[in-house]
């Protein structure tokens, strides 16, 4: 990932990512509609964790392909393979936990459903930040310059910055259905948060695509200038 | 100085005219709102003068004499008239609703003089528990039945079933629980079943019929009350046009028809809906649909002697059963009773059986005590209230004493001269007179008690939108204020606004009617499109001002006040009014608002690493070609002085806080699988082990409660010396702290040695502390500066003759100079001012902990702890904001994310303190503390239970000021970030603390009126939208559960911060001229 690229490998990578996150946005939206409702072990209403476990399952294999269509090799350099994967779990592992605390500080319950809560944690951190840590890896400048800062520079970095945004986003307003009084099952806690989840990171793929479609754009006729 | 104290004053008078605004709005839409009576607790018995028992020589009853013996009550929840009566029409056959209730048609055409059918109109608001309340005492409803009971929905009035249980009579019941809780414990005989579930059609019905057959044949009662509930689930489930809605009434029709054929002479049945239902199957308003219910009277003795005409269904009012059935059994009729018997139920038995006359007299006789029972109650409700109008009253008491005394007449006539002519057409005049007696008392209450005006409502929800309006305007021209100006336009907006008003109260008070109403309306709008322009024309002012000076901030504070932070708070803020106009978000607010306080707090951490991130990066570009990488080294010491680092210890000290107040949070009714928080439990209740463990811990909170404001005082050198303020802060606080623990150690005695020990034993602790806190208070205002001057100093020698405004600047010069000088150690210098750069900061310190002390001791012990959690998470908060501001070393502070957080996280405590905002769940043990009970007057209880009540709203306004003031002042833990910053000397000597806002003239008050404008603006925004929901819903099921307890909260809650408001002002304006004089008199010396 150094930025000495030719222009024409720059958009090439740019059009791969592109490609991808379209591909990804569509087939979220048809693995998330089809088993709807339908009372099926894919179900999320019906039957949340083992949805929500293929769901991250999901959203990893997307984020790989997605990060592997454009870089060759992860940010963790010279290091050992071994030691890198290590820094990486415990990393992933602090996240979690991180996301864990976060919605039972936001109220959601301690003693009860904690498997639920464990793994909606886990999805968001999937969905949330995990493409971060392929892109940016364990470097904290890096984190504070792609998040807090706001600044996408490459194609994945946008990819990773609108599903961060919208996954954590959608989370958030998962969380307002469930006080109401419409007896609905996936009013029940995590499955409006999970569905605002995948619905955010859907909607931060397809984002993504669009910022990604722009500045494919003006590269574009920046050559032709 | 004058020119100061000129501004103070108007921007009082500013704020208390916005007071008066909100307090007139309100007022006005209560009175279109809130239905109230005053509720009377007498009964009515059988001795009464009007009411002679056993004559004509029949005897088993009381007023009159009983025509049956027995009475079954069916009552089938929103039957409707529609569903009951016999249409003949071939077209409406095909609506599965239609003559599904064959029984009832049929007993009226075999039977015409035993069965009448009648058009039964309910008063709104039509939700069942209402209804119940007005079948059973014939009172009109109400939302607040100022009476004993507003813990519980018992029914405290006069009515019918009380009345047969005083006599020994039996009362059995099978149904809808909600009988039990108004009339708890009166059943010799009761099945209840939950009304909860209306998904569930069959389970109350089923279980009654399970019952019902037997316990009718066992005889031994006078009353059976049957509540079935199928028919208004199923309207709410599937509304009245579906099949199962047709299955439901004909299972009834099957249980109307097994009734009447069970039944044995001298009992009554009477078959009834508690209210209709709308097409969609629900009910609560006043629609027609849902406001007409049927009444079906069947008995199998003769009941009638003139019968109806066949299809001709009268119209009577739900209350006209309870006198109806009074005197139908023999009964009084209760007490506060407004309905009207049913004359052609009277005027048959075994008496009155040949002639025509009997049977009119007997007619009147029924009308006659009605008459005089209602004007027995008016006149005692025209005691104790002055709601009726007085005129109206004397003038129907009148016509009544004359046609009271005609009867008179007429009757001696008749008993002496055996025959008068046309007796029976004057038997017939004087019933039509008490029956138009009736109607119009009737009518009178009902004007008075039971109607939404809806132009008042509007009127009070506009003149609330004139003063967000004036608000708005007012946080406008606050940095103009900032600069010493007032601007012209104010005059005019003011006065404009003031014409309004006047015209408004005049209106609301005097006048009446549509023409004058419409004038209002017009008057407000155009006051409001002036003040909004007023609003647009200062802004371009402003703009344009700034464009002149450009070296100002002016492109900087554009941007802020759109910035991405601004508007997702203000979007948050949003969404937690719109879930005012949802029952369920009212419902569980207390939850919502921690969640909402959670986003607010990692929203402004957020920002504060931000804004970090972004100064660094902007340093670091500048010194990247000097600097390569040289501080790759890792110090503990720096991770841990790291303002981000020390951002996100806050934050999630701050979050944890919040989110540890649910463990005091107490439940109301409609939030299911809550359990109250055990601290809300009294201390004499729990085991002793539980006890002395809750006791420490409230004790040890309480410690550290005192000693907070004590250390971060003392930290601002604001404890020196030995003046009074210094000495009750360093004393007097800690041993009330003892005292406030004394007295709960007293509070968890046991029951009988608590009962034993003499009154004033009881109350002293309380009082001790309740006095020592005011006097602590009045010595705080006597003398509110809590600084200190070394005093082995010279004379200052400051130059004569000069202006005050100059003297001001040179004495803080001098304290600048002076103040290194000793922090630079050498001696025998020039006087030394302790604790002057937080004089503002410690004022507001010490009236806060002052008032969470005495909010402790109202508390109780079990909610001590979560005042301490408040102030951690405001004293945390507070250290994140000033991060903030000194990272970006901007002066201007965020005042709109401070004040909106501020007042998330007070309806967080308000919750968090164990209340909620419905009735029941007031605390009025409150009011014993520090009194034994014996009240002359409700005026200490009341603001005792308020003080409890609203807690968090009194502490957090408090606390306000220190959104302003905080960041000026050196925090404890956002100076280590500043000192790892930049280097030592640089702050010290730069450091002026909150004295930075005396400096500047204007500044202190500007922007302290921009930070009280946007907490009015807040709460004025939360009581619209609270006024709104309840306006929208008034026709809504729980819209005097959910919807109209939460506006009364809301409304007191926002009076109770505007007042505190106005007090903390006041006191710091207090200091301000106390800081004025203070510095005239160092200058003098
Ligand atoms: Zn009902
Ligand atoms: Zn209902």
């Amino acid at each position: 990932m150094t930025a000495d690229k030719t222009p024409h490998s720059a958009r090439k990578v740019l059009k791969r990512t592109l490609t991808w996150s379209l591909f990804c946005s569509l087939a979220s939206l048809i693995l998330l509609l089809i088993p709807f409702n339908s009372g099926t072990i894919l179900d999320l209403v019906s039957n949340c964790l083992v949805a929500t476990k293929m769901w991250i399952s999901v959203i990893l294999i997307q984020i790989f392909f997605i990060c592997k269509s454009v870089t060759h090799s992860m940010p963790g350099k010279q290091q050992s393979k071994v030691g890198c994967l290590l820094k990486y779990v415990a990393v992933f592992l602090a996240i979690v936990t991180f996301f864990c605390v976060i919605t039972i500080l936001f109220g959601a319950p301690l003693t009860e459903s904690r498997a639920e809560t464990f793994h909606f944690a886990v999805l968001l951190s999937v969905a949330g930040t995990f493409p971060g840590l392929m892109t940016c890896g364990v470097n904290l400048d890096e984190w504070s310059r792609l998040y807090v800062l706001s600044s996408p520079e490459y194609g994945v970095e946008v990819v990773a910055y609108w599903t961060s945004l919208c996954s954590i986003f959608g989370a958030w307003l998962g969380a307002f259905p469930i006080p109401l009084d419409w007896d609905r099952p996936w009013q029940v806690w995590p499955i409006s948060c999970v569905l605002g989840t995948l619905g955010g990171y859907i909607i931060g793929l397809i984002l993504s695509s669009v910022h990604l479609f722009i500045k494919y754009y003006k590269m574009a006729r920046q050559k032709h200038l | 100085m004058v020119a100061t104290m000129g501004f103070g004053i108007k921007i009082l008078a500013t704020i208390c005219y916005l007071l008066f605004f909100y307090i007139a709005s309100v007022l006005i839409f209560t009175k279109g709102f809130l239905l109230k009576r005053v509720a009377i607790d007498n009964n009515s018995s059988c001795n009464v003068d009007f009411a002679r028992s056993e004559e004509h020589g029949e005897t088993g009853g009381c007023w009159m004499h009983s025509t049956h013996q027995r009475a079954i009550i069916v009552i089938i929840d929103a039957l409707k008239f529609e569903f009951m009566v016999h249409h003949s029409d071939r077209m409406k056959n095909e609506l599965p609703y239609v003559n599904k209730l064959p029984e009832i048609h049929n007993l009226l055409t075999q039977k015409p003089k035993h069965a009448l059918l009648y058009k039964f109109i309910a008063d709104p608001p039509t939700t069942t528990l209402q209804r119940l309340k007005g079948m059973t005492t014939g009172s009109l409803p109400t939302f607040v039945d100022a009476g004993s009971n507003f813990g519980s929905s018992e029914i405290t009035e006069d009515n019918f079933i009380d009345q047969l249980i005083k006599r020994g009579k039996k009362v059995k019941f099978l149904g809808d629980d909600t009988w039990l809780g108004l009339f708890p414990g009166r059943f010799s005989t009761a099945f209840p079943f939950p009304s909860f579930n209306v998904h569930d059609l069959h389970t109350v019905d089923n279980g009654i019929l399970h019952h019902l057959y037997t316990e009718l044949k066992k005889k031994d009662w006078t009353l059976t009350v049957v509540h079935f509930l199928g028919v208004d689930h199923c309207g709410h489930r599937y509304g009245p046009l579906h099949p199962a809605m047709g299955d439901k009434l004909s299972q009834m029709n099957q249980v109307i028809g097994n009734i009447t054929t069970l039944m044995e002479k001298g009992t009554v049945l009477f078959v009834l809906g508690d209210h209709g239902m709308t097409a969609t199957g629900d009910h609560g308003g006043e629609s027609p649909d849902e406001v007409e219910a049927g009444l079906f009277v069947y008995s199998v003795d003769q009941i009638t002697a003139s019968g109806q005409k066949h299809g001709d269904h009268k119209t009577i009012s739900q209350i006209d059963f309870v006198p109806t059935i009074s005197l139908l059994l023999g009964l009084p009729i209760p007490f506060s009773n407004l309905g009207q018997v049913v004359p052609e139920l009277f005027d048959h038995c075994s008496w009155s059986k040949e002639s025509h006359i009997k049977q009119v007299y007997h007619r009147v006789q029924a009308l006659r005590l009605n008459a005089l029972q209602i004007s027995h109650y008016i006149n005692a409700y025209m005691k104790i209230s002055r709601d009726l109008p007085e005129e109206l009253y004397t003038e129907l008491q009148l016509s009544l004493s004359l046609t009271e005394d005609d009867l008179q007449k007429l009757v001696t006539k008749l008993s002496s001269h055996g025959k008068v002519e046309e007796v029976h057409l004057k038997f017939h005049s004087l019933e039509k007179r008490y029956i138009t007696y009736i109607q119009s008392v009737q009518a009178m209450c009902r004007d008075v008690w039971a109607k939404f005006d809806l132009g008042a409502m509007t009127l009070g929800i506009l003149t609330l939108l004139v003063a967000f309006v004036l608000t708005v305007y007012c946080i406008k021209i606050s940095p103009l204020i900032c600069e010493g100006k007032f601007p012209g336009s104010a005059a005019c907006v003011f006065i404009a606004s003031f014409v309004y008003i006047v015209h408004i109260i005049i209106q609301a008070s005097f006048l009446e009617g549509g023409m004058v109403l419409f004038m209002a309306f017009i008057l407000g709008l155009v006051d409001l499109g002036f003040i909004g322009i007023a609003i647009q024309k200062v802004h371009g002012d402003s703009k344009g001002e700034k464009f002149q000076n450009l070296t100002n901030r002016s492109n900087f504070e554009l941007s802020q006040s759109f910035s991405f932070e601004n508007l997702f708070n203000l979007f948050v803020i949003t969404l937690s009014m719109a879930g005012y106009f949802s029952n369920s978000f009212v419902v569980y607010d207390s939850s919502i608002s921690v969640f909402l306080t959670q986003t607010l707090i990692l929203m402004a951490s957020f920002k504060t690493v931000q804004e970090h991130l972004r100064t660094v990066q902007g340093t670091q570009k500048e010194m990247h070609g000097k600097k390569a990488r040289t501080t790759s080294k890792v110090k503990f010491s720096n991770i841990v002085q790291h303002p981000v680092f020390l951002t996100l210890c806050l934050t999630a000290f701050c979050s944890l806080c919040i989110c540890l107040t649910k463990n005091f949070q107490a439940c109301r009714e409609e939030q299911v699988n809550c359990i109250n928080s055990r601290f809300l439990e009294r201390l004499i209740n729990l085991n002793s082990g539980e006890k002395n463990l809750r006791y420490f811990f409230s004790i040890v909170c309480l410690g550290i409660l005192v000693l907070i404001p004590y250390l971060l005082l003392k930290h601002y050198g604001n404890l020196n010396g030995n003046s009074l303020p210094v000495l009750c802060m360093k004393y007097t606080i800690p041993l009330l702290a003892v005292f406030c623990a004394l007295h709960w150690a007293v509070q968890g005695l046991p029951q009988n040695v608590l009962d034993s020990m003499p009154v004033w034993q009881q109350i002293v602790l309380p009082r001790i502390v309740h006095v020592f806190c005011i006097f602590n208070l009045l010595v705080f205002l006597a003398q509110p500066l809590l600084v200190y001057i070394l005093p082995q100093n010279k004379s200052l020698s400051l130059p004569y003759g000069q202006s005050s405004e100059h003297l001001m600047h040179t004495v803080y010069r001098h304290i600048k100079v002076n103040w290194q000088d000793y922090f630079s150690n050498s001696k025998d210098k020039p006087p030394v001012v302790f604790g002057l750069g937080t004089v503002y900061t410690s004022g507001v310190l010490y009236i806060g902990t002052l008032v969470s002390l005495m909010l402790c001791l109202l508390l109780g012990d079990g909610m001590t702890p979560s005042v301490l959690l408040g102030w951690f998470s405001v004293l945390s908060f507070l250290e994140i904001l000033s991060i903030q501001m000194k990272t970006t070393q901007d002066s201007r502070l965020n005042m709109l994310s401070g004040v909106l957080t501020f007042h998330l996280m007070t309806s967080v405590f308000f919750y968090g303190t164990g209340h909620q905002a419905t009735i029941p769940s007031i605390r009025w043990e409150a009011a014993f503390v520090g009194f034994h009970g014996d009240f002359t007057n409700n005026i200490v209880p009341a603001i005792l239970i308020l003080f409890n009540t609203f807690a968090a709203q009194v502490l957090f306004t408090v606390l306000t000021p220190l959104i302003l003031l905080w960041p000026y002042s050196k925090g404890i833990i956002s100076s280590i970030s500043l000192n790892n910053k930049t280097g030592k000397s640089e702050t010290e000597s730069e450091w002026k603390g909150d004295f930075v806002l005396f400096e500047n003239e204007h500044k202190l008050k500007g922007t302290m009126m921009e930070l009280m404008m946007y907490v009015i603006l807040v709460n004025e925004l939360q009581v619209l939208s609270a006024m709104c929901a309840a306006t929208l819903h008034r026709r809504h099921l729980m819209v005097w559960k959910i919807f109209a307890p939460r506006f009364v909260f809301q409304t007191v809650s926002s009076f109770i911060t505007f007042v505190t408001l106005l007090l903390v002002y006041l006191v710091i304006l207090k200091i301000d001229s106390q800081l004025g004089k203070w510095l005239t008199k160092l200058y003098t010396k």
